[in-house]
């Protein structure tokens, strides 16, 4: 019999070297034991050494905050367990990859990002990987993208079709090596090669021929086709990029036409945090996100000093850009390819390789074809497989007024699949479907939830078939048998129509949750809540009595949950178009509003934008439409309410992308706030009424105040404010109203409109003043993308 | 004369009822004998369906109840390559009801069963208590050729799938007209004899045919492709709707391809007969729109679906008609 010592180590411990180091500390100590990473911790098992383990401890306890011994990592907490085992132990002390294995829970590795150490031999001119775009180390590199099976053996990965070579072969053996037992270890020699194509035409000839460039060669043709205002591909880790150089604006309208994207903002790669800092502030929070492992996509505020882009930048980045967003999406490079590029460029437009409303474009082939067709310019790929599809995952910080929250907006490479812990032992293994738009499905054992990357819309072939082959490989990677099934209540939701065939294939029901009940459960699931009330602002859910909610407040026990109330139905046309289309959503809102006498119609023809509507036929069948109820839906949505307040201030009059009208409202609304810098009373008396023991919000005597304000000629940022500002002060009397029925004053607060990070802070603000403990998504998005999440938590 | 529940009663209101207006209009032997049932020849495989009818307005622009329910029975039995004889009818009238209207859609159906080659050889009529509505449930009868195989299991791999006309007309007629809107929207309620006969006269080898009627040519074409076992592809840009129906379907966010229609069906043919096929569409009564508009697949998923190529280049998945009008995009 043994003893064995199991630590459990939690802080910044994965991607940054920690399993090298402890592993070298490890034998150093002669220890017999193992190091292995486990859903974002790491386990370290010792076996018998009792002293030697209290030398391990003390030496990790060392890697505090900016120490120098190991840099950007961070030992937060070591718990440990200690049992006697009759497991024998192995010979010396080594990195565990293949058996990531606790509690029958299966722990894949997420995708990490070049380490410091790989970083500075690819541009090392003496290393033998000098510029070689794929190196990496044991704790750097791809995982899940590249694993088609487990354990995590090279056999098992994309890298099966590139053996090693004697050199790397040599390293992968050698203990202290920081490519022992790497299973991506790969060189010029034998790891996969970077290449170029395009098409080119013959000279002599006149005809169109294949281009093939290798190695450097195709590294520098690429540089300079993007300097030349070229559109090309770029295979990452978990997909393809499309790249242009971000300070040509012809580049970046023809990157528009390729994406069919008119207006939405892309991202931008820079070389490192101090050239951001030239366009955007980056607090702290801010520069360690963007230097996590994840590498995500961090949502910054822009500079805009002086009423100008113009700084030390020495240019400005165009509104082609970002549709004068107030933020912009930055980010760092992340794997060898991107650092040699970024070597070249101080700013580099890398968004997602895909077709207006696909998922990522991640074959070959597939990029093969855009060129041949003249849509893209060129390719910059290798012909390592991805199997796991991965966008790049995006944040950002909201600043409360006594912390700063991090929040996800897509939680994708870097993050998947790191499991999330529930506080919730599940009776058997689940899979929930999450919603059919930022589609994300969770798959859940015990007390781990493994969520996938996103899908996009469901009703897309290409997602579907995405979202299909995920769910196939996740469910045998994590060796899971579902047996249980969540899916949304909404009828016309792929997602549920399939989740019942999967159920009924499995000899079971599928449990329907209705949409907000899990945006809800979703932050009681991060918090490890039972009860609490909750207010989640959403755009549209299938609501429990047939209508489209999305302003609902909720009081949720276990895995019920009662509606306290709801923002007021409005009555808009037209299903989705309703979203796409907001000036006629506005324009049927203030037909409402001139209906119940809060609107004198004569004062339309002031408005700039429902002028038009007047004695138009438009108007006339709007009107029959609306008496007729004719493909027509009632709704308590919040996010209509911002499109339509959007329309009103006539900030925006359609949706060209999702989320556009809401965007630009807070935009304004924050640039007003920003300059008042404090935080006045509302000036929109909300009403907030109980009828029938339900708490109403007037949405239609909201919209009302906002379109007579706006005729009395209000200043728009200031009117935009003022909405947030109402919005939240109202928002709290519905609150403490919920309160008063329950006795609680816990609550939640989710729903894809709490993305807006100006509404956030007015209503936590005011919420705490109130003595309410507020909970928000940190770890899951807000929006649909964390309702798999939630599904899962009120699973029974 | 308003119809009241004496007309009903089986009396001499009744006969009255049914001499003015029936047997005047359905003039035929047939009919006129006033039997018990019809006796009819006939010696072939029979095609048999019924339908009920119960659409509000009764009279709406392009058509009304009568020549609807002459339409949907003789479409139905034609979908199946059947030669369309024979049609009985069943009134169930509210009390309430202009007798005046009735005689209108009586005209109507006679008007209508003559334009598609039928007769009416039997009828019936009841009133019942209300607001003067009228339904009609009518029953048809129809020969098919032996060796004839036209069903919704034949799709196959490499064939094309026609639409005989434009979208959407009959439904955003009958919304029009119970929002009292004016304009330039007509039904589309016709009987497709002429299209139907003109293919088999040309031995045009029809895999299947269907009516493209409630839950529209999504719902149609996505219950065939999972009665076949196939996948459909549809280019965006060629289905037919016509302008004043866009811009109608825009401002209420309809969708023509779930929209009913009364006078449309698609044909889906062997890629090799597809041209011939369109010409003889094209020449025939109400088929002068019609177009290609996709193409059957194997199936590339363990399900069968429906996917639309977007003028964007992203494919939209379709499926049967859902709860109408409800919002998906969060
Ligand atoms: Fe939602
Ligand atoms: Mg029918
Ligand atoms: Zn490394
Ligand atoms: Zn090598």
């Amino acid at each position: 019999m043994h003893t064995l010592y199991s630590l459990n180590v939690t802080g910044l411990v994965q991607g940054v070297g920690f399993r090298p180091y402890v592993e070298e500390l490890g034998n150093k100590l002669n220890l017999k034991g193992s190091v292995s990473n486990i859903g974002g911790q790491v386990l370290i098992k010792i076996f018998d050494d009792k002293k030697g383990l209290d030398i391990l401890k003390e030496n990790l306890s060392k890697l505090c905050k900016n120490n120098t011994v190991l840099p950007g990592s961070r030992v937060d907490n070591i718990l440990i367990s200690t049992e006697t085992s009759n497991e024998n132990p192995p010979r010396n002390f080594f990195i565990n990859n293949s058996l990531n294995i606790h509690d029958n829970i299966r722990f894949i590795p997420v995708d990490y990002a070049t380490c410091d150490k790989c970083k500075s031999e690819l541009l090392d001119k003496n290393n033998i990987r000098y510029r070689y775009p794929f190196i990496s180390c044991v704790a750097c590199g791809p995982r899940i993208t590249i694993i088609n099976e487990l354990p995590y053996d090279r056999e098992n990965t994309s890298m099966k079709d590139f053996p090693m070579c004697e050199t790397c072969e040599t390293e992968y053996k050698t203990f202290e090596n920081i490519r022992h037992y790497a299973q991506t270890i790969a060189c010029h020699d034998c790891g996969p090669i970077l290449k170029f194509y395009a098409k080119k035409r013959n000279e002599i000839n006149g005809l169109v021929e294949d281009y093939k460039l290798e190695r450097e060669d195709a590294f520098s043709k690429a540089v300079k086709e993007i300097k030349a205002g070229k559109v090309l591909a770029v295979k990452d880790i978990g997909g393809y990029h499309f790249v242009c150089d971000a300070k040509n604006v012809k580049a970046i309208r023809k990157m528009r036409q390729v994406k069919a994207r008119e207006k939405k903002a892309f991202a931008v790669m820079f070389p490192d945090v101090k050239t951001i800092k030239k366009l955007a502030y980056v607090s702290e929070k801010e520069a360690e996100l963007l230097e996590s492992n994840a590498r995500p996509i961090v949502l910054l505020r822009k500079r805009e000093e002086d009423g100008s882009d113009t700084d030390s930048f020495g240019y400005n980045l165009s509104e082609e850009i970002d549709d004068n967003a107030i933020r912009i999406g930055a980010m760092l490079p992340s794997n060898p390819l991107q650092i040699l590029l970024m070597q070249e460029f101080d700013c580099l437009i890398m968004t997602s390789g895909n077709l207006a409303g696909e998922p990522i474009i991640t074959r070959d082939k597939d990029i093969f074809d855009l060129v041949k067709n003249g849509q893209i310019d060129g390719s910059l790929y290798n012909e390592r497989e991805i199997i796991n599809p991965l966008d790049d995952s995006i944040v950002k910080v909201t600043k409360l007024d006594n912390r700063e929250i991090t929040q996800i907006i897509r939680r994708a490479r870097g993050y998947v699949p790191d499991p999330i812990k529930i506080n919730k032992f599940l009776k058997n293994d689940y899979y929930a479907a999450g919603a059919d738009l930022k589609s994300v499905f969770a798959l859940a054992r015990k007390n781990y939830v493994t969520l996938s990357g996103h899908f996009g819309d469901l009703n897309d072939y290409e997602a579907r078939r995405a979202k299909d082959r995920a769910r196939k490989i996740f469910t045998k990677l994590l060796d899971l048998k579902p047996k249980s099934f969540i899916a949304d209540r909404h009828p016309g939701y792929y997602s549920n129509k399939d989740t019942k065939i999967l159920a009924n294939e499995a000899g079971t029901k599928a449990l329907e949750i209705q949409h907000h009940h899990a945006h809800q459960a979703s932050v009681m699931a991060e918090h490890s809540l039972s009860e609490c009330i909750g207010i989640v602002l959403d755009g549209t859910g299938y609501g429990n009595d047939g209508n489209i909610w999305g302003g609902e407040f909720l009081y949720c026990k276990d895995t019920d949950f009662r509606r306290l109330g709801h923002f007021d139905y409005l009555e808009l046309i037209g299903a989705d178009n309703a979203t796409v289309d907001i000036d006629k959503s506005a324009m049927v809102a203030m037909i409402q509003a001139i209906n119940a006498k809060l609107v004198d119609e004569e004062l339309l023809i002031n408005h700039p934008c429902f002028k038009k509507y007047i004695n138009s036929a438009s108007l006339d069948l709007l009107k029959a439409a609306l008496k007729e109820h004719i493909n027509s839906y009632k709704t308590s949505s919040v996010g209509r309410l911002f499109d339509i307040a959007a329309v009103i201030m006539n900030i925006c009059q359609k949706n060209s992308y999702e989320g556009e009208a809401p965007m630009k409202l807070e935009a304004l609304a924050t640039r007003y706030f920003e300059r008042i810098e404090n935080l006045n009373p509302a000036i929109i008396p909300v009403i907030v009424k109980e009828i029938n023991g339900e708490i109403l919000v007037d949405s239609k005597g909201f919209m009302s105040d906002l379109f007579k304000l706006y005729i009395a000629g209000a200043r728009v940022d200031e009117l935009a404010f003022e909405f947030h500002n109402s919005l939240a002060k109202a928002l709290v009397s519905v609150a403490i109203a919920m309160r008063d029925k329950t006795n609680c004053s816990d609550i939640a607060l989710s729903g894809g409109c709490f993305n807006n990070s100006l509404l956030l802070k007015l209503l936590v603000t005011r919420l705490e003043k109130e003595d309410f403990k507020v909970y928000l998504n940190e770890k899951v998005p807000c929006g649909d993308g964390g309702i798999a999440l939630g599904q899962i938590y009120l699973g029974n | 004369m308003i119809i009241t529940m004496a007309h009903g009663s089986g009396g001499a209101f009744t006969s009255e009822l049914i001499d003015k207006i029936f047997v005047k209009e359905f003039d035929n032997e047939t009919v006129k004998e006033l039997e018990d049932c019809a006796v009819i020849p006939g010696s072939k495989k029979i095609a048999m369906t019924t339908d009920s009818f119960v659409v509000k307005p009764i009279e709406y622009p392009g058509g009304d109840i009568g020549r609807l329910c002459i339409c949907g029975t003789v479409n139905d039995l034609l979908m199946r390559g059947a030669k369309a004889k024979y049609i009985t009818c069943g009134f169930i009238i509210e009390e309430g009801a202009n007798s005046e209207t009735l005689k209108r859609i009586v005209h109507s159906m006679a008007e209508t069963a003559k334009e598609a080659g039928v007769i009416i050889v039997a009828g019936d009529t009841k009133v019942i208590d209300g607001n003067g509505g009228i339904m009609i449930n009518t029953a048809g009868v129809g020969f098919v050729e032996e060796g004839l195989d036209i069903s919704s299991r034949n799709l196959t791999p490499g064939d094309l799938v026609i639409l005989s006309g434009n979208l959407g007309d009959h439904h955003a007629t009958i919304l029009g007209s119970r929002m009292n809107i004016t304009n330039s929207i007509k039904s589309d309620n016709a009987p497709l004899t002429d299209i139907v006969s003109n293919l088999l006269k040309e031995k045009i080898n029809i895999h299947t045919m269907r009516d493209v009627t409630r839950g529209g040519l999504a719902t149609v074409l996505t219950e065939l492709s999972r009665s076949s076992r196939v996948d459909i592809k549809l280019e965006e840009d060629k289905i037919p709707v016509s302008n004043a129906v866009r811009d109608f379907c825009g401002l209420l966010g309809l969708d023509p391809l779930y929209m009913g229609n009364e006078g449309k069906c698609i044909i889906v043919v062997p890629k090799n007969e597809a041209g011939k096929a369109l010409e003889v569409i094209r020449n025939s009564k109400y088929g002068e729109n019609a177009v290609i508009i996709g193409e059957v697949k194997e199936m590339a998923e363990d399900k069968a679906c429906v996917y639309i190529e977007t003028e964007i280049g992203g494919k939209r998945i379709l499926d049967v008609l859902q709860d109408e009008g409800l919002p998906r995009i969060c």
